[in-house]
């Protein structure tokens, strides 16, 4: 168990750092180690589990937790957790004490603002690859119009809206 | 007269983040809720609580923040909770609001992982979970339209905004190599921009 412990939580130290845009990038290479390399579980297995993690709230890094929790069990799951966001939390914290000081700096004023229209292209792009990905039907597709709208025109939480999202779906309008 | 391109001098300057009367506890109880209410996406709920909500940040301020965290390793989500949470409130800041990210929804799937899997295959189950994924989409087109909207005349988020997002959603380029590609043209238009217009 020490052996798979050590060699699950030094992959997802190196994941941590190669995971730039989030964890879908490194979801290959994820499989790869723990599917393909150590056998640790089912390709069925993996998938479910990151279904699970897209179904339930939070951000997806609980998919992390939940391969850490199906090889050793929760306290492995919570360690996977740590070990994965730890490397981000250095990072982050360290460029928000930067932050204040170089404030005034032409280059991080740069990049602040040179990186802008990237992120607003990767966030059109994952808006186009969501709503094409969940447009099973013309009911499906006013369900994201009258989503997008309730959100620009009403101070609806996003969790009200998709609560109606999901009352809709459950008694099977759509 | 391209001022458009320096939002920073159209609006009021605010007090620094750690004078905005933010407290330890109000970064946690923030982030406890955006963690349990971040279905499909949690993205729109940040928005939601830390600027539409609460007033923490202002619109400009968020996009700056996701833009440098969306070219740092590890989860987007998580590096904006600890970027803004350490530049409210330094180490401990950050500390609470990725713990409270985190805590709830981790606690959830670990505990519940295995009924949770089992509910899922109920019908009104799978009907809800198809629509809650549409109304995700759709919450992440009016987070899109919300960002996009103050740089609507900025040249520069129009052409590399494009590019991108066909690079991405038509020829399915991996994001690694979009970011890795397209961050340095962007910051060098930008930089020759400001050179240029200030």
């Amino acid at each position: 168990m020490d052996d798979i412990l050590i060699r699950l939580l030094g992959s997802l130290v190196i994941q941590s750092f190669l995971a730039i845009g989030g964890i879908y990038v490194i979801l290959a290479e994820l499989q790869r180690v723990v599917v393909v390399e150590n056998g640790w579980m089912t390709i069925e297995e993996f998938t479910s589990l990151f279904a699970l993690a897209q179904a339930a709230p939070g951000p997806n890094t609980l998919f992390i937790s939940l391969i850490g929790w199906r090889i050793g069990g929760i306290w492995v799951g919570i360690l996977a957790t740590i070990v994965f966001v730890t490397p981000s939390l250095v990072l982050a914290a360290a460029l928000a004490r930067g932050w204040s000081r170089w404030a005034e700096r032409p280059w991080f004023a740069l990049l602040r603002r040179g990186l802008i229209p990237v992120t607003i292209g990767l966030l059109t792009a994952s808006a186009v690859l969501l709503t094409e990905a969940a447009a099973t039907g013309p009911g499906a597709l006013a369900v994201t119009a009258g989503a997008a709208a309730l959100s620009l025109t009403t101070r609806l939480p996003p969790v009200a809206i998709l609560g109606m999202a999901a009352a809709v779906g459950a008694i099977g309008l759509v | 007269m391209p001022g458009h391109l320096n939002p920073a001098s159209a609006v009021p300057a605010r007090p620094p983040m750690h004078e905005r009367g933010i407290t330890i506890g109000d970064l946690f109880r923030c982030f406890l809720v955006v963690g349990i209410t971040g279905f499909g996406g949690v993205l729109p709920v940040v928005i939601h609580e830390v600027v539409r909500k609460r007033g923490w940040l202002d619109m400009h301020e968020f996009t700056e923040i996701l833009s440098v965290c969306q070219v740092l390793p590890g989860p987007n989500i998580v590096n904006i909770s600890v970027l803004f949470g350490a530049r409210v409130a330094g180490i401990p800041g950050a500390v609470v609001s990725v713990g409270g990210l985190l805590l709830l929804p981790v606690a959830l799937v670990l505990t519940l992982g295995t009924v949770y899997a089992q509910f899922a295959d109920q019908p009104a189950v799978e009907g809800a979970v198809r629509t809650v994924a549409a109304g995700a989409a759709g919450l992440l087109i009016a987070v899109t339209a919300r960002l996009f909207w103050p740089q609507r005349r900025n040249p520069i988020v129009l052409g590399i905004g494009l590019l991108v997002l066909l690079a991405v959603a038509w020829a399915r380029v991996p994001l690694i190599w979009v970011v890795l590609g397209f961050a340095p043209v962007s910051l060098a238009l930008t930089w020759w921009w400001m050179r240029r217009y200030g």
